[in-house]
């Protein structure tokens, strides 16, 4: 780990992290105290936001053992490159699979596999276009004759 | 004691071409998946594992500890070949086995990293074979209270050392088992922990969080760092030239003799490393790399010598089968694979611990089986394919990236036909994005998380039995309090010692010392 003085902000180090993390902890344990179920007792007289109650505290504690540890100044190189941008990239990313999620049980597998795997891959950077398209196409059919011989049916209306 | 037929039963499952076919699948995705850099045995298995629940129980170990082993050796392909280990656990492979590519010995290289990975792998799964049981039938006299000690010390050790920092193992182990409490608790089946979402009332299945938070959360952090390296153009056209096209000096027997100490030195450090919960191979690699070293300073090794690749990849090799030592003797996994290995077998409706041994004696064959013959079809199609695999390995991020994506869109999909399931594996994937990126290990996360329910139902019934004294629950034996305190002793010798975080440093000190010696010697 890379020692942050000087070089990231605060809020990039361990200790600016964990400060988030123990924040976020903060908010699940009250959500989790204004929970009727937390204080419902079972027949075995056991209480059923126990075991989740142990595992929040637990997870606050860690959080605030980063605050204060030996390691509070350190930033791993990940955290520092991270910018605003790659979290929104991620999102957009997962956004996208989900779209093709949507589409793909809509419309059909070998229709809209390509076409994802394709875009994706040139957007990553794969030049020429049909060459993305081609290991798209080639890519999209394997996996689908490869999901049916092991029994797994995935949507098309052409098989 | 042999049950000799389950016996029979275990090879009428294995010896059959549906279980041998897919045998050879696992082990020819692994060598691949370890080729590649970017992508890991946990990655190759998360992905693979919700195929797995339509197969047959054979076929299903044949395909996921097949991947294993291969991706284990896989990895040293692409550190031979272009300094760039396919996984963490061939970075120690680079030192010698890259310098011996470019004294133009790049073919003795790869034999001899076959061939001792092979040998290690297959030894030590017969030392898991001999131990498993023996543990097993120890593990069976316990009660309640001492498996929910076992299972807490278990947690802490995999806190302790896995990754360099104490405080976010133990936050990783924390979660997992937050994770593990949403839906209907394990005795009563009350619904609890569920954010008011109807669709949460059954919890989180396993495969959408391990496919979330190893493929898509790994594959966010490749688009990421994609995204930052402007308008590098990949071109796909020439990858495939030259495949088969690596000639050079081959390995001889004698040369192979020759290893045999640093072949046992990796098969005792990995085998020993390999059944402690938390460490993993790489360490299992760098450690035997490093005791080879010391023990032979006359054969230079660092310099570009067969005997340190054998050291490394006998090391990382020897851990793949004792890794489920403690998934098959306590039913608690030791590292992130076995805990995925573990949830195929639940898959399978066979829950791994002790009383596996009793209750489903056959699987247990053909997983001993699978383990020994894995290393049969890993030299085979290792030592036909490895100079193709080679070139794979220059196969760009960028198309891979939407493949894996895609895998993990239908494996999470796939597993129940649940549209949930595939918003929470991508909820996931940003929770991997964000412990890869913070450092935070994901192996106790999921080991937790499987561990959770457990757990809670050890202690439950041991609350019942001592008729709700929580003092006569927990410490209720010798070898219940023995464990109390050997928790509490590792918390604290762990973090003030700092045991793993040591073991990182002296990994990255090998590094550095052999970037130098080698830098120095290239301006000499």
């Amino acid at each position: 780990m890379a020692s942050a003085e000087g070089k990231t902000s605060w809020i990039k180090t361990n200790q600016g992290v964990s400060a988030c993390l123990s924040a976020a902890c903060l908010v699940l344990i009250i959500y989790l105290l204004n929970q009727e179920w937390v204080y419902q007792q079972l027949r075995d007289g056991f209480h059923l936001g126990f075991v989740p109650m142990i595992a929040a505290g637990a997870m606050l504690l860690c959080a605030l053992a980063m605050l204060v540890d030996r390691h509070k100044r350190d930033t791993t190189p990940e955290i520092a490159r991270l910018k605003a941008k790659h979290w929104i990239l991620g999102l957009v990313a997962l956004a996208i699979c989900y779209t093709y999620f949507y589409f793909t049980w809509n419309i059909d597998f070998l229709l809209i596999s390509p076409i994802f795997l394709a875009l994706g891959s040139y957007l990553l950077g794969v030049r020429p276009l049909l060459s993305a398209l081609i290991a798209g196409v080639v890519v999209g059919s394997v996996i689908f004759f490869l999901f049916r011989i092991i029994g797994i049916e995935l949507p098309s209306m052409l098989f | 004691m042999i049950d000799f037929d389950a016996l029979n039963q275990a090879i009428s499952m294995v010896f059959t071409f549906n279980t041998m076919l897919w045998l050879a699948i696992g082990v020819t995705i692994g060598v691949g998946v370890g080729a590649m850099p970017g992508l890991t045995a946990t990655t190759g298995i998360a992905l693979m594992l919700p195929l797995t629940f339509s197969m047959d129980q054979a076929a299903a170990l044949g395909l996921l500890i097949g991947l294993y082993k291969g991706a284990v050796y896989g990895g040293s392909i692409s550190a031979i070949s272009f300094a760039t280990p396919g996984t963490s656990e061939a970075a120690a492979t680079v030192f010698d086995g890259h310098k011996l590519m470019q004294r133009g010995k790049g073919k003795k290289a790869l034999l001899i990293a076959l061939y001792a990975s092979v040998t290690a792998d297959f030894l030590s799964d017969v030392i898991t074979i001999l131990i498993a049981p023996m543990l097993a039938l120890v593990a069976l006299q316990f009660g309640p209270s001492e498996r929910f000690w076992l299972m807490v010390l278990a947690v802490c050790l995999l806190g302790a050392l896995s990754g360099a920092h104490f405080a976010k193992g133990m936050f990783s182990a924390a979660l997992g088992l937050f994770i593990g409490t949403v839906g209907a608790d394990p005795v009563s089946s009350v619904p609890r922990n569920t954010f008011d979402f109807w669709w949460l009332a059954d919890g989180i299945h396993l495969i959408p969080l391990v496919v979330g938070i190893f493929a898509m959360g790994a594959m966010l952090e490749k688009v990421c760092e994609l995204s930052s390296v402007r308008h590098k153009v990949q071109r796909i056209g020439g990858t495939f030239k030259g495949l088969f096209s690596m000639s050079g000096e081959g390995l001889s027997f004698r040369e192979y003799l020759s290893c045999w100490k640093e072949m046992s030195i990796g098969l005792g450090v990995g085998t020993f490393v390999g059944m402690l919960p938390g460490l993993g191979s790489t360490v299992g690699a760098f450690l035997s790399y490093g005791i080879a070293k010391q023990a032979s300073p006359h054969k230079k090794i660092g310099t570009g010598r067969i005997e340190g690749v054998a050291a490394a990849e006998a090391g990382n090799n020897a851990t793949v089968g004792p890794t489920l030592v403690p998934l098959l003797a306590f039913g608690i996994p030791g590292s992130a694979v076995a805990a995925l290995i573990g949830a195929a077998l639940m898959l399978q409706g066979a829950t791994p611990g002790p009383r596996m041994f009793e209750l489903y004696p056959a699987i247990i064959y053909s997983l001993f089986l699978v383990l020994l013959l894995g290393n049969i079809f890993n030299l085979g199609i290792g030592r036909v394919f490895a100079f193709v695999y080679a070139k794979l390995g220059e196969l760009p991020a960028p198309l891979l990236v939407p493949i894996v994506m895609m895998m993990a869109v239908i494996g999470a999909y796939a597993y129940e036909n649940n549209p949930y399931d595939v918003l929470i594996m991508l909820f996931f994937g940003i929770v991997g994005l964000f412990m890869r990126s913070f450092r935070i290990p994901e192996a106790p996360l999921i080991i937790t998380f499987l561990l959770a329910p457990q757990a809670e139902e050890n202690l439950r019934r041991g609350l019942l039995i001592n008729e709700g004294d929580w003092l006569a629950t927990l410490l209720s034996s010798p070898l219940a309090i023995g464990l109390a305190i050997g928790v509490v002793l590792l918390t604290y010798i762990s973090s003030r010692m700092r045991i793993s975080e040591r073991m990182m440093e002296i990994s990255e000190e090998q590094l550095e010392a052999e970037s130098k010696a080698s830098s120095d010697r290239s301006s000499n």
